[in-house]
């Protein structure tokens, strides 16, 4: 108990807050994988437009269905989705990174033009153009996000070896013969965790609302795949007579991405002192 | 000047690498773009009629070339999808022409709608002591930035169409019947664009003036006598807008982006949706072009940052 206490202690205000959202947030998405309250595509017409009630948490849609199983649904699919992203877009900042930043040369320069001519443009556009040429569904809403995100992983993670490659303790290793490969990925890698960890939170935010984003334009998750930004647009026709509709999609995007950036300012926060 | 004209050449060079990008990236797609425009309707006759009056029988350079030099000319191509009348496919120029208007004006608003609220909530940010109301404006923009901008739309379409009725959701006011109507419409998602931004450059000037106001210049100001308030705008606001600009012209990129999913919100008939709906049935002519203009508007906002840049501050070395 004391050490739970010490610890608790220990941590700010917002990675407390950010940790017990996204916590929130992850535990849902995980349970609907296995269990929601009410099937989501089960329809009753006795049950259409209900408000929200004790019975169904966050009302009922055009088809009776309940919108709480439906957003847990949602949950689960946006953050598998968003895993995947930042797992493809971080794991090719580590590799090409690391690689980039400890070696420099010619590769690195030209590997540094490519990210800042991307880097420069807005995600959605990026994304779109890449959607257009592979078509729309869940693989390619994460191949082409995971690609448009690689960019600034990479950028974070070189500047990071650069900054360490010089260090001493690196020189040290180089001179008693330790391997490249160790080098980089077991003497510096962890030491550039804090700042991977932030921007790691910050590109879970960025795919989170590129997806939705996606989703609610109707070129990213199809039906009958559940996702937040469908139902979002879904809803947006039943606005005057089942604002809840909207209300409960919408206002959950805000929950996780508004968690995950309290998160990422907790950890940055924690890395400064 | 040997700045500019270096400039001038990386600017040249980088729209000639997008097109080339744009253009050669829907040549790899799988699906012939005559079979699925004759539909049932093919016969090997017109098939090969259609593919000749299109160009779509020669090499893929050849027809870049014969493309971009078009372009440049003026001449956007034929859309797949939209036809003119039974026997004519609709001009890519025309199909943009009127669009333009509606995304730009909407960018134009929004922009205006940002440096009119940003700058002086940032500044107030920054100046301000009491404790609860800084707290306040941090979470608020905070939460404003989570926000996703459709669901901003979303809400604004609730709270001023249907609650307020102060605009009726989905009835767009054409630019050529009713101008200031039309700008009265183009207010609402104008507004879901903006907020977002305003959020970021508030809490991005804030940061910017407190480091300004630790500052030895500023110091001197107050030994002379300068009061608290002429300080502020007089001496610091100067020095922290620098980053700010670079700031507001990485916003426009992203206004022009964020566009794209506010006018689905709001149903404008803009360059946005137009962008979509020919994703949607894969109207590559169309995509392409549009491509081709959004960059190029991205391009040459950096393009005039860098330089207003260097106009505003004397100090940073042209190397």
């Amino acid at each position: 108990m004391k050490m739970i206490k010490e610890w608790f202690q220990k941590q700010n205000k917002y990675f407390l807050v950010g940790l017990a959202m996204t916590g929130l947030v992850l535990v849902l998405a995980v349970l609907s994988f296995f269990w929601t309250p009410y099937s989501t595509t089960s329809m009753s017409t006795s049950e259409r437009f209900h408000a929200p009630s004790w019975k169904h948490l966050f009302g009922t849609d055009n088809f009776g269905r309940d919108i709480f199983s439906r957003v847990m649904q949602g949950i689960g699919t946006t953050i598998l989705i968003s895993s995947l992203i930042v797992l493809i877009s971080s794991g090719a900042g580590v590799l090409v990174g690391a690689v980039t930043g400890y070696f420099g040369g010619i590769v690195d320069e030209i590997v540094m033009r490519i990210t800042d001519a991307v880097n420069g443009f807005p995600s959605i556009l990026l994304a779109l153009v890449v959607i257009s040429i592979m078509g729309s569904g869940k693989q390619n809403v994460i191949l082409s996000l995971g690609i448009v995100f690689s960019p600034s992983f990479i950028r974070i993670v070189r500047s990071e070896f650069i900054r360490l490659r010089d260090a001493d303790y690196i020189m040290r290793a180089r001179l008693m013969g330790v391997r490249k490969l160790r080098i980089l990925f077991v003497h510096i890698l962890p030491n550039i965790f804090s700042v991977f960890w932030v921007s790691v939170t910050i590109g879970f935010n960025n795919a989170i609302l590129a997806e939705s984003g996606m989703s609610y334009l109707g070129i990213g998750v199809q039906p009958p795949d559940a996702s937040l930004g469908k139902m979002l647009s879904d809803a947006q026709g039943y606005l005057g007579r089942a604002p809840w509709y909207a209300l409960a999609p919408g206002l959950t995007i805000v929950w996780i991405v508004l968690g995950f950036s309290l998160l990422s300012e907790g950890i940055r926060r924690k890395g400064e002192k | 000047m040997k700045y500019l004209a270096k400039k001038i050449m990386t600017l040249i060079m980088t729209l000639f690498l997008v097109s080339v990008l744009a253009f050669f990236a829907f040549q790899i797609i799988p699906g012939d773009a005559v079979l699925s425009i004759l539909g049932t309707e093919g016969t090997p006759e017109r098939e090969a009629a259609l593919r000749e009056e299109l160009g779509l029988n020669k090499p893929p350079i050849v027809r870049y070339f014969t493309w971009a030099g078009n372009v440049l000319k003026g001449d956007f191509g034929r859309s797949y999808r939209y036809s003119k009348n039974m026997n004519q496919m609709m001009p890519v120029a025309e199909l943009i022409g009127d669009k333009l208007p509606v995304t730009l004006t909407l960018a134009v608003l929004s922009m205006m709608i940002i440096i009119v609220v940003a700058i002086p909530l940032g500044v107030f940010w920054a100046r301000c002591k009491n404790r609860v109301l800084d707290v306040t404006i941090n979470m608020g923009t905070q939460t404003a930035m989570a926000i996703p901008s459709f669901f901003l739309g979303v809400l604004i379409t609730y709270l001023f169409g249907i609650a307020l009725k102060w605009f009726s959701p989905g009835k767009y006011v054409s630019y050529q019947k009713d101008f200031w109507g039309f700008v009265r419409y183009l207010l609402f998602p104008a507004i879901s664009v903006a907020i977002p931004k305003i959020a970021m450059t508030a809490r991005f000037l804030r940061n910017s003036m407190l480091t300004e106001m630790h500052s030895d210049y500023v110091r001197t100001a107050y030994s002379k006598g300068a009061s608290e308030r002429r300080v502020a705008y007089g001496h610091a606001l100067r020095n922290a807008m620098m980053p700010v600009v670079t700031f507001l012209g990485m916003i426009i990129a992203e206004i022009v982006a964020g566009s794209i999913v506010v006018e689905q919100v709001f149903s404008l008939p803009g360059i946005g949706k137009l962008l979509i709906s020919s994703i949607s049935t894969r109207d590559f002519p169309v995509v392409e072009i549009l491509i081709l203009y959004i960059t190029f508007v991205v391009i040459f906002v950096y393009f005039l940052v860098d330089i207003l840049y260097r106009v505003i501050d004397p100090r940073i070395s042209t190397k």
